[in-house]
């Protein structure tokens, strides 16, 4: 550490409070957002619960499923969504999103990977890069507006449906609490079919290929909603922690300036002093 | 037979709005309206926008505008999941 004038620790104590301020602002907004997002988390899982038991009623009729989104083709291209958000200062949230993104694209370099990216931060990092972008949607983070996800998905599905993309998998982050985010690869399109057929008899009303055809689309579009919920979740949980340690880390610098602090104007004193007495000391000799 | 329930969830998106035990529902289904009571053999049908009414086991009658969406009833358990639910306030001009 080089030696600093007194003047100049000041300064650099002042400039660490102001960072501090800033921080801890940032941190108090970031833990108000996250409770908000917290709960709308959780209130959107028991639809989503909902679809998944509806859909596997459904699959009881296994023999005459036969619907788009459950067909096994030979895949040639990928649809990629990584789902990241749109500012920064949220620590290595996109980092972590974007590196098992690029892991993802290493593994599937034989196939043409096109992505979908949701939140700026992953549009920005990828413009730059050679993979084809299919489409993109920045600034939707945080909002949870469901016609807006609702939208988005109908594109997903669409690029699906028009033979664009043969299978679309999505990574986005998953907030199992505030202290555990991890990023997440999950299959998206097309659906695996699971489970046998079960004895309930079932009467579906108009028929079946009707009933899918609507329940489909709904039930891709609430595993959407919810997975974006989720990564909103993750990104405030994310912001917090990072900037409680930028607070953390500002606080720890201004005890260390202030000691330096300290000790430079001690010095200062003793000098002076000595200085005067040296001073008297010459004057009477 | 008079007090027999089911149980019956409405849930949007972004809610569970309704949470309960029922005596019977009347649900605007994809194939005309639906009734439905206990006992009920399972069926699984879409629902079209509309008017959602609720006897509630204690025999008050409640209504709902409901937007599209989905029904699923097996064994006394019935789901109903729409995009969009309300309180139906009945309007003194109809």
């Amino acid at each position: 550490m080089p030696v600093l004038t007194l003047r100049e620790i000041r300064k650099r104590i002042r400039g660490a409070q102001k960072t501090k301020q800033i921080t801890r602002t940032m941190q108090m907004v970031a833990a108000s957002r996250l409770k908000k997002s917290e709960e709308k988390f959780r209130q959107a899982k028991p639809f989503a619960q909902k679809m998944e038991m509806i859909l596997s009623h459904l699959q009881q009729f296994s023999e005459e499923f036969s619907h788009p989104f459950f067909e096994t083709r030979e895949v040639k291209s990928i649809g990629l969504v990584v789902v990241t958000s749109d500012r920064g200062l949220c620590g290595a949230y996109n980092g972590n999103v974007i590196g098992r993104a690029e892991e993802f694209l290493a593994e599937h370099a034989a196939q043409t990977v096109k992505l979908m990216l949701i939140g700026k931060k992953g549009y920005d990092y990828f413009r730059k890069r050679d993979w084809p972008i299919l489409l993109k949607s920045l600034d939707i983070a945080g909002k949870g507006d469901f016609q807006r996800i609702s939208d988005i998905t109908q594109q997903i599905i669409q690029a699906y449906l028009s033979r664009e993309v043969d299978a679309v998998y999505l990574i986005y982050t998953s907030y199992l609490s505030a202290m555990s985010v991890k990023p997440v690869c999950m299959k998206f399109l097309n659906l695996q079919q699971e489970g046998e057929a079960k004895p309930v008899q079932t009467i579906l009303e108009p028929s079946l290929p009707e009933i899918l055809d609507r329940f489909l689309p709904q039930f891709v579009t609430s595993k959407m909603y919810i997975s974006l919920m989720e990564a909103f979740t993750a990104e405030n949980s994310a912001r917090m922690i990072a900037m409680k340690t930028a607070t953390d880390n500002a606080k720890e610098m201004i005890d260390r300036l202030t000691l330096q602090r300290n000790k430079a104007r001690q010095a200062a004193i003793t000098k002076e002093i000595l200085e005067i007495v040296t001073a008297g000391e010459a004057l009477k000799g | 037979m008079a007090d027999k329930t089911f149980h019956l969830t409405v849930i949007t998106p972004d809610r569970v709005f309704f949470d309960g035990s029922v005596r019977s529902i009347v649900a605007p289904g994809g194939a005309g309206s639906l009734g439905v009571l206990v006992d009920h053999a399972p069926l699984i049908t879409t629902l079209q926008p509309g008017k959602l009414s609720v006897t509630s086991a204690e025999g008050k009658v409640q209504s709902f505008l409901i937007g599209s969406g989905f029904l699923d009833i097996l064994k006394n358990e019935v789901v109903l999941l729409t995009e969009s639910a309300q309180i139906d306030h009945p309007t003194k001009m109809s």
